[in-house]
C-alpha cells in the first residue's frame, strides 16, 4: 500500500556527499521529509526521497554543505513525461480503450430463458428473421417491439422480458402450460382411443377407469393386443347394440414379463498408466483461427489430449468472440492385463446395479433376477434373466364401429 | 572529613521528574524522553524517540537520544527509513551501547 502511494506521488533516488551528511539526514527528519533505503557507500550516501521533499532540500544542502545528485526517478509524475516520448505506445493504449468502448456497443451473446415448448433453434430462427443475432449494435434493438413481436409470433408465450446486460441480450419468456395441457386434453376427447399392449406378457392387474376392458387378470397377451377398447356399446332391450359411445380408454394395467440382458467383457484389457510427461499450451481462438505454439507430439508413442476452452468475458457480462484455453497432452503407456474372477464379478455387479437403477427410474418393479456368468474363449459373458412388472399399454385410435353396425342394420 | 557531593539543579530536576513518573506510573518515553528500541532477532532494529543521527557508517550508527547516546555496532547496517519520530535499521547487529 505504502509503495503504491509512493509510486503515485513520485520519488527520487539521490546521491548525497559532502561535509556533514549525518546532519543532512537529521535536518531532513526535522523538516518532515521522509527518507528511506539509506545506504552508506563510504564516500557518499544513496537514499530515496519523496518528490515533494526533494524541492525542500535546497536550504538544507546549503546549511550542511552537502551536494545532492538525482540518480533515477520513479513514479507516476515521471511516467507521464516518459509517455510523451512513446507516442505510438500511448496511441495503442488509447486505441485499445476506444476499441473496448466501441466493442461494448454490440451484442455478443443472446440468452433465451424460460422456453420449454419452443426450442432454442426455433427461437433463434425467429430472432434471426427479426434481425437480432450476435454482432448487431445495441442501438438497433428496440426492446419494446421485440417483446411485442415475440408475443405475436408465439401464442403460447404469455409474458416476455428482454434486457441488455453488458454485451448480452437476455430474453426471458413465460409459456402458458395450462392452456397447452387443456388444449391437448380437448383434442384427445374429440377422438376415441383404445389401449393396446406395447409388449408381450401376463396381465398382473387391470383397473379400468373408462372404456371396456378386453382382457382379465392372468391373461397372456401379445404385443399389439387390444387391452381396453375406447368404444362402449349401448345395448337395446333385446340385447342388440343400439349405438357406440366413444371415449379415450384409460386404465392402470400392470404387466408381468420376462426378458434377459447379456453383457460381455473381454478378459484381457489395456490399462493406461500416465507417465507424467505432459505438454501444456495456452491458445487463443479468434474467429475460428487457433493461435498457439506448436505442440510436438512425435516423442510420445501414445497420448491423449485434453482441451479446456473459455470465452473471453469482461465484468461477467461483456462476452467477446474471443476464446482462450489450454491444451494438455498427456503421455501414457498401455499394459495388457487380465481381469480376475472377483474383478469380473464386481464389474458385472456394477453394470447390473446401474441397469436396475434405470429400470426403477422408469417405474419398473423387479420381481426376479437370475444371473449367470461364464467364460468363453477369453471373454466373460453374463446373462441376467429379469422378471419384472410394469404398467403397460399405449394409446391407439379406435376403429369406428358404428358405421359397420349401421350398414349391418 | 568527607565532602558531600552536591548534585546540580538540572540533575535534581531530573530525579524529581523520575520520582513523579514512577509514582504516577506515567510512560517514561513521552515524559522523560527515553528512547524505545525494538530489536527483532539480530537483523532489525526499530528506534523511536531520538533527536538525531550523529554518525553513520557500514559498521556503526551513533544516535543522539534525549538523555544518552545510543551506539549500534554491526555489519552491513542500512537505514530502511528515517523520519522525525522513528527509524528502522537492518543488518547484522552485534551490540547496542548507551554512552
Amino acid at each position: 500500500m505504502l509503495q503504491i502511494i509512493r509510486f503515485l506521488k513520485g520519488y527520487l533516488s539521490i546521491k548525497v556527499w559532502g561535509f556533514s551528511t549525518e546532519r543532512f539526514i537529521n535536518l531532513c527528519g526535522n523538516h518532515n521529509i521522509l527518507l528511506w533505503d539509506i545506504v552508506n557507500h563510504g564516500d557518499y550516501y544513496t537514499m530515496c526521497i519523496s518528490l515533494k521533499g526533494f524541492y525542500q532540500l535546497k536550504s538544507i544542502t546549503r546549511k550542511t554543505g552537502t551536494r545532492v545528485v538525482v540518480t533515477s526517478r520513479y513514479g507516476l509524475p515521471f511516467l507521464t513525461v516518459k509517455m510523451k516520448k512513446r507516442k505510438i505506445f500511448l496511441a495503442g493504449l488509447c486505441g485499445s480503450v476506444l476499441f473496448w468502448i466501441w466493442m461494448s456497443g454490440f451484442i455478443w451473446n443472446v440468452d433465451i430463458q424460460g422456453n420449454l415448448y419452443i426450442t432454442d433453434d426455433v427461437f433463434q430462427d425467429f430472432l434471426a428473421d427479426s434481425g437480432i443475432k450476435a454482432g448487431i449494435k445495441k442501438k438497433q434493438i428496440d426492446i419494446e417491439t421485440l417483446e411485442k413481436s415475440i408475443r405475436n409470433e408465439f401464442d403460447i408465450v404469455t409474458w416476455t422480458s428482454a434486457k441488455i446486460d453488458g454485451t448480452k441480450l437476455i430474453i426471458q419468456i413465460k409459456e402458458n402450460d395450462l392452456i397447452q395441457n387443456q388444449a391437448q386434453e380437448e383434442q384427445d376427447t374429440e377422438k376415441a382411443y383404445d389401449i393396446v399392449a406395447d409388449r408381450d406378457g401376463i396381465i398382473e392387474s387391470i383397473i379400468t377407469r373408462s372404456g371396456v376392458p378386453m382382457v382379465t387378470q392372468g391373461a397372456e397377451i401379445k404385443k399389439g393386443d387390444l387391452l381396453v377398447e375406447g368404444c362402449i356399446p349401448i345395448y337395446n332391450e333385446d340385447g342388440t347394440v343400439k349405438r357406440y359411445e366413444y371415449c379415450t380408454a384409460d386404465a392402470d394395467i400392470l404387466l408381468k414379463y420376462s426378458f434377459s440382458v447379456t453383457e460381455e467383457i473381454k478378459e484381457v484389457y489395456a490399462e493406461r498408466t500416465y507417465t507424467g510427461n505432459n505438454i501444456k499450451r495456452n491458445y487463443l481462438l479468434v474467429s475460428g483461427e487457433k493461435l498457439s505454439f506448436p505442440i510436438r507430439t512425435e516423442k510420445y508413442e501414445m497420448y491423449d489430449i485434453m482441451e479446456n476452452q473459455n470465452q473471453l468475458c469482461f465484468f461477467s457480462g461483456y462476452h467477446l468472440p474471443v476464446y482462450f484455453g489450454t491444451i494438455l497432452v498427456r503421455e501414457y503407456r498401455e499394459e495388457e492385463k487380465s481381469y480376475s474372477k472377483e474383478e469380473i464379478k464386481q464389474k458385472f455387479e456394477e453394470k447390473i446395479q446401474k441397469f436396475m437403477q434405470t429400470l426403477e427410474e422408469k417405474g419398473v418393479q423387479i420381481i426376479e433376477k437370475n444371473v449367470t456368468i461364464k467364460k468363453y474363449k477369453g471373454t466373460w459373458k453374463m446373462k441376467v434373466d429379469f422378471t419384472v412388472m410394469e404398467s403397460a399399454g399405449i394409446q391407439r385410435r379406435t376403429e369406428i364401429k358404428s358405421l359397420q353396425t349401421d350398414q349391418g342394420e | 572529613m568527607m565532602k558531600k557531593v552536591k548534585s546540580g539543579p538540572k540533575q535534581q530536576l531530573h530525579r524529581g521528574k523520575e520520582l513523579v513518573v514512577e509514582s504516577l506510573k506515567l510512560p517514561r518515553d513521552s515524559v522523560l524522553g527515553d528512547s524505545i528500541i525494538t530489536v527483532t532477532g539480530n537483523t532489525e532494529i526499530l528506534i523511536e524517540n531520538y533527536k538525531g543521527i550523529l554518525q553513520y557508517s557500514d559498521e556503526l550508527i551513533l544516535l543522539q537520544g534525549k538523555n544518552r547516546k545510543i551506539e549500534l555496532k554491526g555489519k552491513r547496517l542500512n537505514i530502511v527509513y528515517y523520519t522525525n519520530e522513528d527509524m528502522k535499521i537492518s543488518g547484522m547487529i552485534e551490540s547496542i551501547c548507551f554512552i
